[in-house]
This record gives C-alpha cells, sequence and structure tokens, in this order.
C-alpha cells in the first residue's frame, strides 16, 4: 500500500486522481454528446419574447420540436449586441448553428471572413432558390466573398413615411403632401396649430437612412452605390444637392424642435403620442402602434424634390432579415435542413404574415393568399404601386462607418450647407 | 556510576528554517491558482495589447499581419486623435477636482453626522447602485428633446432655453461631465466620510479652541492627515475616468454631435468594436496607457504625504 506522509504528496495524489477520473468521463460521455448534439439545434436570436416576432418564433419552435422531435434553444439577444456576441463565440468555435439577425453593415463581413457558411449549394439543393425573391437573393448575394450567399432570406420589410391624417386635418391639410413644397407648407400650417410636423431619430441610425434617403432623390443607384461604399459625396452634384435638401427641410421647421437629439424610441413614441404628425419609419412598428394611430396614419412615400431623379414619391424596401448558418450549424447539417425547410413551408410562412405581422422574402405564388390582422402592414404592403424604392444602402456601407453623430450635429446646425456637410460625411471614409 | 552521553543532544540548526520553507512552499501552492489567474487574464492581456498595436487587424476573426510602425504614423496625423485628446483632457480637468474637492467637503460634512446624517448617506450611495446601462437610460430620457430638464424650463417660463443637451454642440460635453460627476461625487463622498471617522475628534476639538472654523478644521486639519487616501482616491476617480468615459459615451452622445464628446476612451471601443480595426484600436490603448501611467506618477508625487 503506497502511504503518503506528507501534505504535498497527498494533494498532487488528490489533484491527479480527480483529472483521470474528468477525463475517463469526458472521454465516456463523448459519443453520447455528438449524437446529442445532433438533436439539438442551437438559435442566437433577434427576434425577442415580447415583441410579434419572438412569440411567433416561440410557438413555431415548440411546433418543430413536437413534428421532429428536434430540440432548438434560442438565446436572444438586443439587436445593437448580437453581433459581437455571434463573433466572440465563433471565436471560441461556440458560437450557435443559426442566427436570426439582419445583413447590414455589421454582418457584411461575416461571409468574406468564413464566420458563417455560403449557404448557395443549400438553398439549390433544398429548392429554396425558386422560392425566394429575386432581389432578396441579390441582396444576400456578396460579390466580396465570391458571389456567395450570406445565408437564408426570411423576412423584408418597408420604409415608407408615416402621416398621420387627423393631426393633418387638424391643421389645414386634407392630402398627403406630394412634393416637397407641399411639405414644408404642411409643416407651417402644423407649426401654426402647435402640432409638430416630423419627428426623426436624429441622434442614432434613423438619421443615418434619412440622409442616404435625401442623396438619393438626386442620385441613381449605380451612383448611389458607390457614394455608400467609398464616399466621395462632395465630388457628386446629385449627393450635394441632396444634402441641400436635408438642410433646406431643417431650416424651414419641417422636423420637431431639436429633433438632433432625438433617438429612434423617442422618435416613435412621439409618433405613437401624437407628438408629431409625420415620422419616416419602417415596417417593424407597424404593430406597435396604438389603435388610434394606426387607423389614422396613412403610408406613402417621401414627397417629391424639384428636379429629382424619380418620379413617385420614394420609400425603402428590403429583404435584410434571415437565418446565417454558422460553421457548427454545418455539422449538422441533417437538422438543419429539416428547421430551413419547415420554416419555408407555406403554412408557416402564411403564419408569419397573419400572425407575426411580417413581409416575407419568398413569391407571391409560394406564399399564397394570405393577409395580416394588423392595418398598418395591409396598408404597408398597398404602397407598391403608389412609391419608387430606393437601394438600400446596408450591404453598402462599411462596417463602423456611422454618419449618425455628423447628421445630429448637421440637423442641430441651421444654415450650414451640403457643401459643408459632404465633407464631414467625406472624412467618415478616411482610413 | 553516571551516564556520560558522548555525543551531547543539542537543538539542530535550522530546524526553524526547514519549517518556515515548509510554510512558505505551502503559501506558494495557494496562491499559485490566484498568481496564475492574474499572469493570464491581467497581464496578458495588458502585453497582448503592446502586440496588438503594431498590427493590421481588422476584425477579431479576420486575418492578422504586423505593420511596424504604420498604425502610430497613422495616429499621429489623425484629426480624430487630436479632438478626442482635447475631449479627454476637457473631460478629466473639469470633472475630477469637482469631484474630488466636493467629494472631500461631502465626506466631512456627514462626519460631522448631524441630523439625517444616514438618510443622506443612502442618498449619496444611490448613484454607485444604478448600473452604466441604467444610468444612461436615465440620463438619455433627462436630457432628451422632451426630457425631465426640458419640461421644468418651460414650466417656469424658460422654454427658449430648451436643447437637446446631449445633442447640442455646447452642451453635449458639459451634459457628459454632469453625468461623470452625478455618478462619481457620492461614492467618493462616502468613502471620505469612512477615512475621516478614523481622525480623532480632539485634534479637532483642539483646534476649535484655537479658533478654526469648519473650513480651516476641512483643509487645514482634516486634508493635511489624509492627504495621502487623497491622493489614493485621485488616482482611482482619475482611471475610472480616463479609461471608463467609453461606456458613456456609448450610451448618451456615440461620440456626438460631429466628434464634440469623442474620447481617446471611446475611440479604443470605436475602432476595436465598430470600425472594427482591432490593431489601431490598441494602439490608441497604448496612448491612454501612457497617459495612465503619468497621471498616477503625477497625482502619487502631488499628493504624498508629507509628515
Amino acid at each position: 500500500m503506497i502511504r503518503f506522509s506528507s501534505t504535498p504528496l497527498r494533494m498532487a495524489a488528490l489533484l491527479t486522481t480527480a483529472a483521470i477520473a474528468a477525463g475517463a468521463l469526458t472521454a465516456c460521455s463523448k459519443d453520447d454528446a455528438s449524437e446529442a448534439d445532433a438533436q439539438k439545434l442551437t438559435i442566437l436570436s433577434s427576434f425577442t419574447t415580447g415583441n410579434a416576432t419572438g412569440d411567433h418564433l416561440n410557438k413555431l419552435v415548440k411546433d418543430f420540436t413536437a413534428q421532429t422531435g428536434i430540440q432548438v434553444d434560442i438565446e436572444e439577444a438586443n439587436t445593437n449586441d448580437i453581433a459581437n456576441t455571434y463573433e466572440a463565440s465563433k471565436l471560441a468555435d461556440e458560437e450557435r448553428d443559426l442566427v436570426i439577425l439582419n445583413l447590414t453593415p455589421d454582418t457584411s463581413d461575416w461571409l468574406p471572413q468564413g464566420q458563417v457558411v455560403d449557404v448557395k449549394k443549400y438553398l439549390d439543393e433544398w429548392g429554396l432558390t425558386d422560392k425566394i425573391v429575386p432581389e432578396a437573393l441579390k441582396f444576400w448575394t456578396q460579390a466580396d466573398a465570391d458571389n456567395g450567399i450570406a445565408g437564408f432570406p426570411y423576412t423584408g420589410f418597408n420604409w415608407p413615411v408615416w402621416y398621420n391624417m387627423d393631426l393633418l386635418k387638424k391643421a389645414g391639410v386634407t392630402e398627403v403632401p406630394a412634393t416637397v413644397d407641399d411639405l414644408v407648407t404642411a409643416a407651417t400650417k402644423l407649426r401654426a396649430a402647435n402640432i409638430p410636423p416630423m419627428a426623426l431619430g436624429g441622434a442614432e441610425w434613423p438619421v443615418q437612412n434619412f440622409i442616404t434617403w435625401m442623396v438619393q432623390q438626386y442620385v441613381k443607384p449605380d451612383e448611389a452605390q458607390t457614394l455608400f461604399s467609398k464616399g466621395g459625396f462632395c465630388a457628386s452634384p446629385g449627393a450635394v444637392q441632396g444634402l441641400d435638401l436635408l438642410g433646406k427641410l431643417r431650416d424651414s421647421g419641417v422636423f420637431v424642435d431639436n429633433v438632433q437629439g432625438y433617438t429612434a424610441d423617442q422618435m416613435t413614441s412621439a409618433y405613437f403620442n401624437g407628438k408629431a404628425a409625420m415620422m419616416p419609419s419602417g415596417s417593424w412598428s407597424y404593430t406597435e402602434a396604438p389603435p388610434a394611430i394606426a387607423s389614422a396614419t396613412e403610408l406613402g412615400g417621401f414627397p417629391l424634390p424639384t428636379g429629382g431623379v424619380y418620379t413617385k414619391p420614394t420609400a425603402f424596401q428590403g429583404h435584410s432579415n434571415g437565418f446565417f448558418l454558422s460553421p457548427n450549424g454545418e455539422k449538422k447539417i441533417a437538422s438543419v435542413e429539416k428547421f430551413i425547410k419547415y420554416m419555408y413551408d407555406q403554412p408557416v410562412l402564411q403564419g408569419w404574415v397573419s400572425e407575426g405581422s411580417q413581409i416575407m422574402s419568398v413569391k407571391n405564388d409560394i406564399l399564397g393568399s394570405v393577409t395580416s390582422t394588423q392595418p398598418l402592414v395591409v396598408k404597408g404592403n398597398e404602397i407598391t404601386p403608389k412609391v419608387d424604392y430606393l437601394l438600400l444602402p446596408d450591404s453598402y456601407i462599411p462596417s463602423g462607418t456611422d454618419y449618425s453623430p455628423a447628421g445630429s450635429e448637421f440637423l442641430g446646425k441651421k444654415g450650414q450647407t451640403g457643401a459643408h456637410f459632404c465633407k464631414t460625411l467625406d472624412k467618415l471614409y478616411q482610413k | 556510576m553516571t551516564a556520560i552521553l558522548d555525543t551531547p543532544v543539542v537543538a539542530r540548526a535550522g530546524g526553524g528554517r526547514k519549517r518556515a520553507r515548509r510554510r512558505d512552499r505551502g503559501l506558494i501552492l495557494f496562491a499559485l491558482p490566484s498568481l496564475v489567474w492574474y499572469l493570464i487574464f491581467t497581464i496578458g492581456p495588458l502585453g497582448a495589447m503592446f502586440v496588438v498595436a503594431f498590427m493590421d487587424w481588422a476584425g477579431l476573426a479576420a486575418p492578422a499581419s504586423f505593420n511596424g510602425m504604420e498604425n502610430v504614423d497613422r495616429l499621429l496625423h489623425d484629426d480624430r486623435i487630436l479632438t478626442a485628446s482635447k475631449n479627454t483632457a476637457v473631460h478629466l480637468f473639469v470633472s475630477l477636482p469637482v469631484i474630488m474637492v466636493g467629494a472631500f467637503m461631502l465626506g466631512y460634512f456627514l462626519n460631522l453626522k448631524l441630523p439625517g446624517h444616514r438618510i443622506l448617506r443612502v442618498i449619496m450611495f444611490v448613484p454607485a447602485l444604478i448600473s452604466l446601462s441604467a444610468m444612461g437610460m436615465l440620463f438619455v430620457a433627462v436630457l432628451g428633446p422632451t426630457g425631465l430638464v426640458n419640461s421644468a424650463l418651460d414650466q417656469v417660463g424658460l422654454g427658449d432655453h430648451a436643447t437637446a443637451w446631449l445633442a447640442d454642440p455646447t452642451w453635449a460635453m458639459p451634459s457628459l461631465i454632469l453625468v461623470t460627476i452625478w455618478s462619481g461625487l457620492g461614492f467618493t463622498g462616502i468613502l471620505f466620510a469612512a477615512r475621516l471617522s478614523a481622525i480623532d475628534g480632539e485634534i479637532y476639538a483642539a483646534a476649535e479652541l484655537d479658533g478654526a472654523n469648519h473650513w480651516q478644521k476641512m483643509w487645514r486639519v482634516a486634508y493635511p492627515i489624509c492627504r495621502d487616501y487623497f491622493g489614493v482616491l485621485t488616482m482611482l476617480q482619475y482611471l475610472w475616468t480616463l479609461f471608463g468615459s467609453a461606456g458613456m459615451v456609448l450610451l448618451l452622445t456615440r461620440g456626438g454631435p460631429g466628434e464634440s464628446t469623442s474620447t481617446l476612451s471611446w475611440l479604443v471601443y470605436r475602432f476595436g468594436f465598430r470600425s472594427p480595426e482591432v490593431g489601431y484600436s490598441q494602439t490608441i490603448g497604448l496612448v491612454l496607457f501612457v497617459l495612465g501611467i503619468v497621471g498616477l506618477v503625477i497625482i502619487r508625487r502631488v499628493f504624498r504625504a508629507r509628515y
């Protein structure tokens, strides 16, 4: 019998025994873990419980598990943090199998860097390529990744201008402004009636989008794509004209007072509480609008400026939300295939419209006949013939380039011109 | 016959040293896990910063390569760094004296143990209990365009002076300084009160006999006694403000409007997580590191105890 008479030797023996036991247990369980892993999918989701999307996803996941026996574990994360969360987990090779997120400047590096898998072959093999609208596939195809497809496009959005007709009529404006001059006139009448005109999240991402909105009034999509990718606003007469238009709106009192300090939430809150008559915002907010505001709202494009390149009021639409497939997820491709095919089944797609109030990135014949119970979702789907859609800048603006602080400063500086502001924007593209 | 021991029994030399060595080995064994942890998770990242600062590294998952002094050269010619340095200096040199002097006076006042001092201690400690994100939400609401401050101004007929405090180039940095002071003043005051409570009351009594008032007792009696401690808290507050401003900037202003609230700490975060240019971010981190060391040395020398 070995006798350990000294304390250090006893400690060493104890630690060694524990290490061997732990290693043995791990080795024993390894095979079981692999098999169990394949029967479980992990998802990192920007759809959060408490919102229509998160609640609906939770319901679908339960149904999927009941049908297939595959467990699904969802980790929810704030949209602002989710990209960092995924990247940190990827560094440790502990990333979740699927990520539900938008393709934006924050995530457009993922496919080129190999952080997610090119899903082109899976879209073809699983018969999904013909189900998805071509614009969505184009948006998710990345030239800087050998034209690979970054993820499975799933939901889309539209981004019009919301007009509260009750407030507009109260100020003597009977129709949605058709031109910028009409808009300025409407703003003057609204202010005379003590109604704040247009709310905008001047301190956050809405101002970035609005800048691209104004620039594109005078710049066609090809040139806009180059501008958003590489800068060069000062060298583009159309871009400077667009920035001047933004300055004109500011100086004419179209925006609410102190608009440069509004966050996106404050913008939405102002509109939902009747503290603003107009707001440029997207379909993600349709289901949150109070019923009275929803029924008073008419959705339309941004009014036409003089000399602009479009013939109808303008809005955005996009197909930027979808499923990213991680390398860990590719190891369980059989289970992923079942989940993805389930999500593209017609009843599931229709459920997202009728219950989740989403705009799907699939063709109409695939979606079939379905309507939402939400009035604004229905109105949003009806704007297409009335507007021209602009280029969505999200996949072109480089990761980390943020127009918001500069936009906020511009909105607060009365009299500053586009010729001055373009220099600030161009500086954002300097390395 | 008396038995004589040929070999006298003598206490072995070094027996106490052998026990001490065994005890030291035991102590080292117990301290080893903490030392290893400290080396890996504190010294390791610090060392890594010096390496990464000279790399071209786009993002955590992107390939990285050494690029010599390119990052340093870029930093020396980058206007954003100059602007951020000025903003950092303003942020520090306004908030630090206000917090330290104000907190010392508050600590002295608490130590007088006037009626209600316990409630005041609780109120002063509340900011320390609020997380950074909660504090961000609070002040976005208070200082927002339709927030508490503007509503109050409106109520008293000063609505014309209402502005977007966090988005006004003139007021954004003062707002940030105000939030920094709000979050640091009370907690530091509590720390001072704890130190001042250890001063013998007889010293104050003697000063009173000489005709000293509160102001004189505070600065001529209490301050010299805890000068060293004053220096320690100043160092801590200096480091918290220098390195920690990124969180507050992220939540309140994101460096804007324009670059009026962009600080060096914010740029480290911005280039590390938003751009992302991890290498350049760490080059800025080196600047912060040097400023931190220099600041600590200066504060230490200024506030060292003079007996």
